[in-house]
C-alpha cells in the first residue's frame, strides 16, 4: 500500500513519504532555515499554541507571516493548538465552543475556539494548517467519550472550513479521530471526506497505546480516505513506526524525537540499534563520522570520538547531532520513496529492519503490520 | 613564523618608544595558509568548539584566514585520544584546514587562583582539576600538533598577588619555558609564543621581559595582567599601563605580541597603540552570553574631522533585549551591518528567540557580534596603514 508522490505546496514541492522535522517555537533548536535548505528539507512544522503566545498573532502578523519571520522559504506546516492545551495546560474544559483552558505562562484564562485556531494559524501563514480537533487521549476508557469527540471534530471541522479565508494560500487538512474502534474510526474519516479538503491527518494515536493497536487503526483510517490525497500520520516517530506507517498506506509524519534526541547526545543511524549513544565511553577512540554514508556536514567534518567529548556539553553539539538525525530521516524516507518508485518496497523494508534487527528478532507487531500488507521480514 | 611589519603609526607614539607603537603587520604560519593580517583576533573556542557555532555556520562569517586559539584546559585528559587520532587537535575539533593555537588557559572563562604548584600547574575543565608538568604538556602538544604553542605558564597573579606570587610565577614560567623549548630541537618548525609575566610589578616584568627575550622564540605573550572571564571586562588600561609598558619596552620589536583576554574598543585601542598585535574574540563571545549584540562604531572614516561635531552614536558598547519595544521592530540589529544574522533576521525574532529561551538566539547572536569585532580589526589596521589610529581612537570614544 506505500505510495510516493508529489505534493506541490505554495512555498515548496514535497516528495513523499516525508518525514518533517518540528520547529516549536519558530526554530528548528540552534539550526539556521538555511542549514535545512542544504539538507534539501522542503517542510517542516511550527506548533500553533506556542507561537500564538510568544510572540503572539500581532507580532507575526506585522513580521509578515512566520515564513519571513524566521526565515524560511519551503514550506510550513502548522498544528491547531489543540493537542498542546490539552497535555500542557493543568486545566482545560473542553466545550462544544471549544477549549477552556489555564495558560501555563500567566494562570489566566482563554478560550480556543476553532475559529481562533485558524486566526492564529492564518497569521502564521502556514502552507498546511490543522483544524482544530476535539483530541482525547487513547488511553481513556470512557468509550461515549471517543464518541462525543469524533462527532465534535467533524462539527468543528465545518467551522474551521467556514473560518478559513485564504483557501488559495493555506491548505486546511482535517483530523480522523474516533479512539481505537476500528468501527468510529471508519464512519469519521467517511464524514471527512465528504467535505472538500486537499488532505487528511490521522490523529489521536502516539499517545499511550500499543504499537499493534496503533497500527490496526492507522491501517483502517487509511484504507477508508480516498487514495488521490496526502496521509499524515501526527506524531510519528521512530524509524520502524515510520515505515510501518508508510507500508500501510501514510504520506507524511512529524516528531520531536530526533530533535530532543539529539541535544541529549543521541544519533541516529540504521544499524542496530538504531541510536548511538555518544556519551558512552566506547565511543572516546572511535574515530568513524556518526554514519559512514551520509553527506550531512557533521559527518563530513566530525568523528564520533569528537563528538564523545562535547555532547551534552557544549550546545554546538547539539546543532551538529540534530543536523545528523534531521538528515538521517529524510535520507530514511527518501531510501523508501525510492524504493517505492522502483517497485521493490517489499525488499527495501526487509533490508531495512535486517540493519535494525541482525539478530532478526523483530517486533511482534511490526513483523504482523508488515505481513498485513504482503511483506515479509528475512527469516 | 614569519612576521611582516606594513605599517607603523608614526604620528602616535604616545608611549614615546618604538617598540610600543600601534602597526599592521602580516602573520604567515602555514605557507598553505593564508596569512593573517594584524591586528587580529584569534577565534576562541570553549570546551572543544567555536561557542555555538559549527563548520558548517562557521562558514556564515567570512573568516578565511582565521587562526583557532584553542585552551588546553578543556583537553588535558584527551592525550591518548588525540596520540590514537595521529590527526591533531585542529582537525579532531572539525578544522584542519584552519591553523591552530594552543594556549594554556581560556581567556573567555575565570581562571581559579591559587592552585599552581612549584612544577605544575592547574587547570580546570568544569569542576574537574587536572594537574600538568611540563613533561605532561609537552606529550600534549605532540600529540595536539598546534601550529602555534604557549609554553606552559603560570599567570596567577590577580591585581591583589604578593610579590613572593609574582616572582614565583615569574620565575615558574621561565623554568618551564626552558624546559618545553626542548621540543623546539625536536621540530624546529614549532612556533612558540612565550608567556611574560609579572603581575602587575613593572621590575620583574622588565626582568620577565628581558630574560624571555633571550630565548628563541617566535613571539611574546603579554600574560597575567587578569584571571580571564568576565572579571577581566572591567580591565581599565590606567590600571595596568606601566607595568605593559615596561614590559613591551624590554620586547624585540620585530616579533609579533599577542595579548589574550575579552579586550572592549577601549582596552583594545590602547593595547593595539601600546604594539600589541594578535588578539581574541572572548568578547564577542561574552557579549553572546547575556544576550547582547555590539552596536559601537566599528568604522574607520578616513580623514575623519572630530572637529565637524560629535558623531552620531551613544557611547554604548552593547544592547540587549530588555526593552519590551524591540518586540515588533521588523529592523535588523545594527543599520548598516552585513552580518549574516542583520541581513536575514530582525530585532524582532531575536527578541523572540531571547525571551523563550531558544537556541538559535546565541547562534544568531554569535554570528553578529564576531562580525561586528573582526570588522573592528579591519578598520584598525586600516587606521594603523593610514597613520591616523589617533583619529580612530576618538572616532569610536567620542562622547556624545
Amino acid at each position: 500500500r506505500a505510495r510516493a508522490a508529489d505534493m506541490t505546496l505554495p512555498h515548496s514541492v514535497v516528495q513523499t513519504p516525508i518525514f518533517m522535522p518540528v520547529g516549536t517555537q519558530g526554530t528548528l533548536k540552534g539550526i539556521i532555515p538555511e542549514q535545512l535548505e542544504a539538507l534539501d528539507c522542503r517542510i517542516m512544522l511550527a506548533n500553533t499554541y506556542h507561537l500564538g503566545n510568544r510572540p503572539g498573532e500581532q507580532v507575526l502578523k506585522a513580521g509578515g507571516g512566520l515564513h519571513k519571520f524566521m526565515n524560511w522559504p519551503r514550506s510550513l506546516l502548522t498544528d491547531s493548538g489543540g493537542f498542546q492545551m490539552v497535555s500542557l495546560s493543568k486545566l482545560t474544559e473542553i466545550t462544544e465552543e471549544g477549549v477552556n483552558f489555564e495558560s501555563p505562562y500567566d494562570g489566566s484564562k482563554c478560550m480556543l475556539t476553532p475559529e481562533r485556531s485558524i486566526e492564529i494559524q492564518q497569521a502564521i501563514g502556514a502552507d498546511i494548517m490543522m483544524q482544530l480537533d476535539d483530541v482525547v487521549d487513547s488511553t481513556c476508557k470512557d468509550e461515549d467519550r471517543f464518541e462525543e469527540a469524533r462527532h465534535r471534530t467533524v462539527r468543528w471541522l465545518d467551522r474551521c472550513i467556514e473560518a478559513h479565508t485564504r483557501p488559495d494560500k493555506q491548505n486546511l487538512f482535517p483530523i480522523v479521530q474516533g479512539g481505537l474502534d476500528e468501527g468510529k474510526r471508519k464512519d469519521c474519516a467517511d464524514q471527512l471526506t465528504k467535505r472538500n479538503v486537499p488532505g487528511f491527518a490521522i490523529g489521536g494515536l502516539s499517545g499511550g497505546e500499543d504499537k499493534s493497536t496503533f497500527c490496526r487503526i492507522v491501517k483502517v483510517s487509511a484504507e477508508n480516505l480516498p487514495d488521490d490525497k496526502p496521509r499524515y500520520v501526527m506524531g510519528v516517530g521512530h524509524q520502524v513506526d515510520i515505515i510501518a506507517c508508510v507500508a500501510l498506506g501514510s504520506d507524511m509524519f512529524d516528531c520531536v524525537f530526533p530533535t530532543r534526541t539529539a541535544r541529549f547526545g543521541s544519533a541516529l543511524v540504521f544499524e542496530y540499534p538504531g541510536e548511538l549513544q555518544l556519551k558512552k565511553s566506547k565511543f572516546k577512540m572511535d574515530f568513524r563520522p556518526i554514519d559512514e554514508n551520509c553527506d550531512c556536514s557533521t559527518c563530513q567534518n566530525y568523528t564520533r570520538a569528537y563528538l564523545h567529548t562535547v555532547v551534552t556539553k557544549e550546545p554546538s553539539a547539539c546543532h551538529l547531532v540534530s543536523i545528523h538525525n534531521v538528515a538521517h530521516q529524510l535520507r530514511l524516507m527518501k531510501r523508501a520513496r525510492d524504493a517505492i518508485i522502483e517497485d521493490k518496497f517489499p525488499q527495501f523494508v526487509a533490508k531495512f529492519m535486517l540493519d535494525l534487527y541482525p539478530d532478526k528478532k523483530y517486533p511482534d507487531w511490526a513483523q504482523q503490520a508488515f505481513q498485513g500488507v504482503g511483506i515479509s521480514l528475512e527469516e | 613564523m614569519k612576521f611582516i611589519i606594513d605599517g607603523v603609526a608614526g604620528k602616535t607614539v604616545a608611549t614615546g618608544c618604538a617598540t610600543a607603537a600601534a602597526r599592521a603587520g602580516q602573520l604567515e604560519v602555514r605557507s598553505s595558509l593564508p596569512v593573517l593580517d594584524t591586528p587580529a583576533p584569534l577565534i576562541r573556542c570553549r570546551g572543544g568548539a567555536i561557542p555555538h557555532l559549527t563548520h558548517e555556520t562557521l562558514q556564515y562569517l567570512d573568516t578565511a584566514n582565521r587562526t583557532l586559539l584553542i585552551p588546553y584546559q578543556y583537553h588535558s585528559t584527551q592525550t591518548d585520544v588525540l596520540k590514537a587520532y595521529q590527526k591533531g587537535l585542529g582537525s579532531f575539533l572539525g578544522e584542519k584546514d584552519r591553523m591552530s593555537m594552543l594556549t594554556v588557559q581560556d581567556p573567555g572563562e575565570e581562571t581559579k587562583s591559587g592552585y599552581n604548584q612549584n612544577k605544575a600547574i592547574s587547570v580546570w575543565s568544569g569542576c574537574n582539576r587536572n594537574i600538568v608538568d611540563v613533561d605532561g604538556y609537552k606529550q600534549f602538544v605532540r600529540v595536539a600538533q598546534p601550529d602555534i604553542v604557549v609554553p606552559l605558564c603560570d599567570g596567577d597573579t590577580p591585581p591583589d598577588s604578593t610579590s613572593k606570587r609574582i616572582n614565583k610565577a615569574a620565575k615558574r614560567t621561565i623554568d618551564f619555558l626552558d624546559s618545553f623549548l626542548e621540543l623546539k630541537d625536536e621540530n624546529p618548525k614549532m612556533n612558540v609564543v612565550a608567556a611574560v609575566e609579572g603581575g602587575l610589578d613593572p621590575v620583574v616584568r622588565k626582568l620577565s621581559a628581558i630574560e624571555t627575550s633571550k630565548r628563541n622564540v617566535d613571539a611574546f605573550l603579554l600574560d597575567g595582567f587578569h584571571s580571564n572571564g568576565t572579571a577581566a571586562e572591567s580591565l581599565r588600561w590606567e590600571a595596568i599601563k606601566e607595568p605593559f609598558l615596561e614590559t613591551i619596552f624590554h620586547l624585540p620589536a620585530e616579533k609579533p605580541r599577542f595579548f589574550l583576554g575579552p579586550a572592549g574598543p577601549r582596552l583594545l585601542l590602547e593595547l593595539v597603540s601600546a604594539g600589541v598585535d594578535v588578539f581574541d574574540t572572548s568578547y564577542p563571545n561574552l557579549v553572546t552570553e547575556r544576550n547582547a549584540f555590539l552596536v559601537f562604531n566599528n568604522k574607520f572614516t578616513k580623514d575623519w574631522d572630530p572637529l565637524e561635531g560629535a558623531d552620531n552614536h551613544d557611547l554604548m558598547f552593547e544592547k540587549n533585549f530588555e526593552n519590551d519595544e524591540m518586540k515588533m521592530e521588523m529592523r535588523s540589529l545594527v543599520e548598516g551591518c552585513s552580518c549574516y544574522t542583520c541581513r536575514n533576521f530582525t530585532v524582532a525574532y531575536l527578541y523572540h528567540l531571547v525571551h523563550v529561551k531558544e537556541m538559535l538566539a546565541k547562534v544568531l547572536l554569535s554570528l553578529h557580534n564576531l562580525h561586528h569585532y573582526l570588522t573592528f580589526f579591519k578598520s584598525i589596521r586600516e587606521a594603523i596603514l593610514a597613520d591616523q589610529i589617533h583619529l580612530l581612537h576618538r572616532q569610536i570614544l567620542q562622547p556624545l
